[in-house]
């Protein structure tokens, strides 16, 4: 049992791990942190604290790190990615670097066929993303004539079709209307899966993630239960960042 | 719709073409690689002066038009800037062999523009053919079709990102040309003293936006080859296909076919 209380399955494991891109110059400094599985975290930071580094490293993208980084006890190296990639779902930031296919229900497909799945399984698989973010309008639409909400929730449906046994989201509430991030915030409620998420979005953050972790410089500068560290004006302040703003007096 | 917006949905236009539900999309892609590759070696072959045997051409050009639905009009518009570049190739034939071989009237009609002709013919005949492959096959399909050829792994996947890259590098340049155009309302086109910045500046975000969308395949799965779907089977339909169109070709290379067909009411 660990200090929060959790029994044990973790899902995701960082152990001392610090990266830097260039020699002397670190970006990440002995980071140490684990996802369990079906648990939602939150990671935090100002601009520039080392999330999207972090979630790069998480998925195989980086390979110089020091430390230890495993996903259902499989280390990240280069031997293991195949099998890494099928565990982890990663939703890009940018979601124009994420749809590269000409429809949606052609990037949708894509996880899956390059996964082996039959025809017939393929088609449920992109149906049942599809429903999950009440997105089926979108099934045909090319994805080059889409607002940046729709590609938002097309890049997440994406994700889905793989059906990771975690998920790494990149600022995933960026571009979206109200009632679509409403939407969003109820499905990664209902997803099982452990979800990492890296976000600015403190409001939608407390709404999903039982703990967070705050990031500062490449370290990490506090990990808990979410509503301690989100409702800590001081500690957000002194980190580049405020509080929610659903906790802020009017 | 600027120009670089028009030429980005132009390509992915043409990627929508090849996924529509038409009697030609059905056809096993090596099957209609093949064919495409023989009509155009065939079309090539002709001489300068075969200009009457290489025409009933148009007939697959035609055909391939109607069954696999391809917008003529759209096409042409397409092809607006190569198709002219392919009708100069033999232009100068024209002043050079001016020997006469044949008189409509009063006509004469040169060797050379016998040989002009037939080498606008020759181009347009290749391009339109290739141009229809892709149209109704799509660059995935047509890159499986190759390794089934046994080409190199390599080559195939160069030619499947570079096709892919081609909108990355359309898209950049669009949003870089609309920023620097909204703050240059009162100029015409860029400014030369700019053009190295702004080069540099789309070779660099392109390659970053590539690297980015080359990230996402690997995420999901991608192992070097697009994936096109279960093991695609041959029907009798694609050998029917083969053996048809080729049997054409063969015919129109051993005989005259509008000399035979004109011969028949002469």
């Amino acid at each position: 049992m660990d200090m929060q209380g959790h029994e044990g399955h973790e899902c995701l494991e960082c152990r001392n791990l610090s990266f830097s891109y260039e020699k002397n110059v670190s970006v990440l400094k002995e980071l140490t942190f684990h996802v369990h599985k079906h648990e939602t975290v939150g990671l935090i930071g100002a601009n520039g604290a080392g999330k999207s580094t972090l979630m790069r490293i998480l998925v195989g993208l980086e390979l110089g790190y020091e430390g230890t980084v495993t996903v259902e006890s499989v280390p990240v190296v280069k031997n293991h990615l195949p099998e890494i990639r099928e565990k982890l779902g990663y939703v890009f930031q940018d979601s124009d670097s994420q749809l590269f296919m000409s429809t949606v229900y052609e990037d949708i497909a894509f996880a899956p066929k390059n996964y082996g799945l039959s025809e017939t399984e393929v088609e449920a698989r992109v149906n049942e993303a599809l429903d999950m973010i009440d997105i089926q309008y979108l099934r045909d639409k090319k994805t080059y004539r889409m607002s940046g909400g729709e590609k938002k929730m097309a890049a997440l449906a994406t994700i889905l079709a793989m059906k990771p046994s975690i998920m790494l989201m990149d600022e995933p509430t960026v571009a979206l209307d109200p009632r679509n991030r409403r939407i969003l915030i109820n499905v990664l409620n209902s997803l099982d899966q452990g979800k990492l998420i890296a976000s600015h979005d403190l409001d939608m953050v407390w709404d999903t993630c039982s703990r967070v972790l705050l990031l500062s410089h490449g370290e990490i500068v506090e990990y808990g239960p979410t509503e301690e560290i989100l409702s800590n004006q001081k500690l957000l302040e002194a980190n580049g960042l405020e509080l929610p703003l659903s906790l802020l007096k009017r | 719709m600027s120009k670089l917006d028009n030429a980005i949905y132009e390509i992915h236009d043409l990627d929508d073409l090849a996924v529509r539900d038409t009697p030609l999309t059905g056809i096993h892609p090596l099957i209609k690689l093949l064919v495409t590759v023989f009509f155009i070696i065939l079309t090539v072959s002709f001489d300068k002066y075969q200009l009457s045997a290489m025409l009933p051409g148009i007939f697959y050009i035609l055909l391939v038009f109607l069954a696999g639905d391809i917008p003529f009009g759209k096409s042409m518009k397409k092809l607006r800037i190569i198709l002219p570049l392919v009708c100069m190739v033999g232009l100068f034939n024209v002043f050079f062999d001016r020997i006469p071989v044949l008189r409509l009237g009063t006509f004469v009609v040169t060797g050379g523009m016998m040989s002009a002709v037939t080498l606008m013919l020759k181009g347009v005949f290749s391009v339109l053919a290739s141009y229809l492959l892709i149209a109704t096959t799509g660059i995935d399909k047509i890159c499986y079709a190759l390794r089934l050829l046994h080409l190199p792994k390599i080559i195939v996947l160069q030619l499947s990102l570079t096709y892919r890259y081609i909108t990355v590098l359309l898209g950049e340049a669009n949003t870089i040309f609309c920023a620097y155009i909204l703050r240059a309302p009162r100029q015409k086109g860029v400014h030369f003293k700019v053009w190295g910045p702004l080069i540099g500046q789309l070779l660099l975000r392109s390659m970053d936006r590539a690297n980015d969308l080359y990230d996402s395949m690997v995420l999901r799965g991608y192992r070097g080859a697009f994936y096109v779907g279960d093991k695609i089977p041959f029907h009798l339909k694609d050998w029917m296909y083969l053996i048809l169109w080729t049997g054409f070709f063969v015919l129109m290379r051993c005989f005259n076919l509008v000399q035979l067909l004109g011969g028949l009411f002469v």
